[in-house]
């Protein structure tokens, strides 16, 4: 089993970076960290701080952006580009398909994010700034949250069709960084009329704050590192919730 | 001895596709069985929509039946372990575009649970035996319609399953290609492979296969071997003669469904299998010369065309 997986997997890493993803995403990176620094002109803002906010920010809306492109659209191109058919027809159960799609684009989007992270580092130094615990913690919650992004992407291309699936996986984004203002919302006597609707909602859609430490980098803020820890498990534990659930639609699908 | 064991089994196939909203249920295939034994080439055949993609795909395990069973060397289609002994060519076969052939070999093999060593022994074999071994470290994005045909057929080959199931496999071939690969399918037969294959070129089928099913509408019309379907006694004869006398002439003139005179020499086109030998008999007892009596006997493509016609009128006459 997990030599199938491994197979798709590095298939879909191959696909990837010979699609020129890394390539894309690294013009990406690169183009942040200069546009960081035009705000940090034109900002009233320290530059360094400037530099740092503007960056990591731009490495989570790239985990962002690559769960949407590339994690969206995964398992519709192999339906719609008919490779599925010689992929299932062999001794590849459809979960481990989708397994091995998910740790493939995984790979993909941890390669990326962490090439993109060091030339940030590099950046910032360059800035003037020192690279610590609290931008190593920031990248690294970056990268557990792309565990929950890329499951959140895969189940909803297995359910609809990759628009659709791409728009979803940009919903989860901002519902999960909007949980906590969602539980504020559902304190004292603000927001009486949708207060069920904000602690449904509150209880089901992951906490993508917590493993959010760019604050804690900007602001010269101590880093917990037992929060990031679990955090990180969180993010694990909706990531195989959210596979499974791709892997079952998956397994319904008539080719 | 006992007949061999059966490889592939399909009872009461039905698989009726319901839309998703609105319209008709459309049926593909109305309770399909038929089995194929070791070592047969078994040939699949159909017009467009008779529902041979369906039943491959139910085999392959890409869909799942609305009723009935299909089963791969004993075990339910649908279970993946079931494949590992398969060999599947799909028709057009699709890879990863930004593979080379080595490392779709590569891929391929290793899904179908070949160790990597014995994946990188066989690779160069098989992209010699289906020639593309030039182009073996060159991505598949550039590749035509018959080097992907070729490759698809390297990957139905690459676990050396004991079954090879192949639709249309000698689509977008040119001859020197279409030649290959009928070599091929006969030294996987004669190496003891089981052989199934989808065609609509029914002369390689009448080359390549012992036994045929044919299906129209979604059921099986004819099932059994090649020579008992066709009539083995001829259908018509060609004569073709010269010095034939006059009298002689116009009796072979009025019997012929085609005559033509050419100076001395006559070809005519007569029906049965009786009144060719007895026309050539004649003209050489008359002191003329045959040069030629060809029989025609019924061509796969010819039966063909006769069953799924019938078959088609009898369904149109049930359904009115």
């Amino acid at each position: 089993m997990r030599d199938r997986i491994a197979v798709v997997a590095k298939a879909t890493f191959l696909e990837a970076v010979r699609d020129r993803v890394l390539l894309v995403s690294a013009a990406f990176a690169l183009g942040l960290m200069l546009f960081s620094r035009v705000l940090g002109w034109l900002s009233l803002e320290d530059t360094l701080k400037m530099v740092q906010d503007f960056s990591l920010s731009g490495l989570q809306v790239l985990g962002l952006l690559l769960a949407m492109l590339i994690g969206a659209q995964s398992l519709a191109r192999e339906v719609e580009r008919r490779t599925i058919y010689t992929v299932l027809s062999r001794d590849c159960t459809r979960t481990e398909f989708v397994i091995g799609k998910y740790v493939g684009l995984v790979a993909v989007a941890w390669a990326v994010l962490l090439v993109c992270g060091a030339f940030q580092c590099i950046w910032v130094v360059i800035w003037g700034g020192s690279i610590g615990g609290a931008i190593a913690a920031a990248i690294l919650g970056v990268l557990c949250e792309t565990l929950a992004l890329m499951s959140v992407a895969l189940l909803l291309g297995a359910l609809a069709n990759p628009s659709i699936a791409s728009v979803g996986t940009l919903c989860f984004y901002f519902a999960g960084h909007a949980t906590e203002a969602l539980r504020d919302l559902t304190q004292g006597d603000r927001g009486q009329d949708m207060k069920g609707v904000f602690q449904i909602i509150y209880r089901i859609v992951p906490n993508l704050e917590n493993v959010n430490f760019i604050n804690h980098t900007t602001s010269g803020r101590p880093v917990d590192w037992t929060h990031l820890g679990f955090g990180a498990a969180t993010m694990v534990v909706w990531a195989v919730v959210f596979l499974a659930g791709a892997a079952a639609l998956f397994r319904r699908r008539q080719f | 001895m006992g007949a061999p064991p059966t490889v592939v089994e399909v009872n009461d196939l039905h698989k009726t596709f319901r839309p998703e909203v609105f319209g008709k249920p459309v049926t593909a295939l109305r309770g399909v069985s038929f089995s194929v034994r070791e070592g047969e080439c078994f040939g699949y055949l159909g017009q467009n929509g008779a529902g041979k993609t369906t039943t491959l795909k139910v085999l392959t395990g890409l869909m799942t039946p609305t009723k009935g069973t299909a089963s791969l060397l004993g075990k339910p289609s649908g279970d993946a372990h079931a494949r590992r002994d398969l060999g599947y060519l799909p028709e057009n076969p699709y890879f990863y575009e930004h593979l080379t052939p080595v490392e779709a070999l590569e891929f391929y093999g290793r899904l179908s649970g070949v160790s990597p060593a014995d994946v990188r022994a066989r690779t160069p074999r098989l992209l010699e035996r289906v020639q593309i071994q030039d182009v073996a470290d060159r991505r598949i994005r550039g590749f035509s319609k018959g080097m992907r045909q070729r490759l698809g057929l390297a990957a139905a080959l690459v676990a050396e399953p004991p079954l090879l199931l192949l639709d249309e496999p000698l689509s977008g071939l040119d001859p020197h290609g279409r030649h290959l690969v009928k070599e091929i399918v006969l030294e996987e037969r004669k190496a003891g492979r089981t052989v199934f294959m989808c065609s609509h070129v029914l002369s390689d089928v009448e080359e390549l296969c012992d036994r045929v099913v044919v299906l129209h509408g979604g059921v099986v019309v004819k099932d059994g071997a090649i020579h008992d379907l066709l009539d083995s006694e001829p259908k018509s004869f060609e004569l073709t003669a010269d010095r034939v006398p006059a009298e002689l002439r116009a009796r072979i003139q009025a019997a012929s469904t085609h005559y033509r005179e050419s100076g001395d020499k006559i070809t005519a086109h007569v029906r049965g299998s009786i009144l060719g030998p007895e026309f050539a008999a004649a003209v050489q007892g008359a002191g003329g010369r045959v040069l030629s009596l060809v029989p025609e006997r019924e061509t796969l493509e010819t039966w063909f065309v006769r069953v799924t016609g019938t078959a088609g009128s009898a369904r149109m006459g049930s359904d009115s």
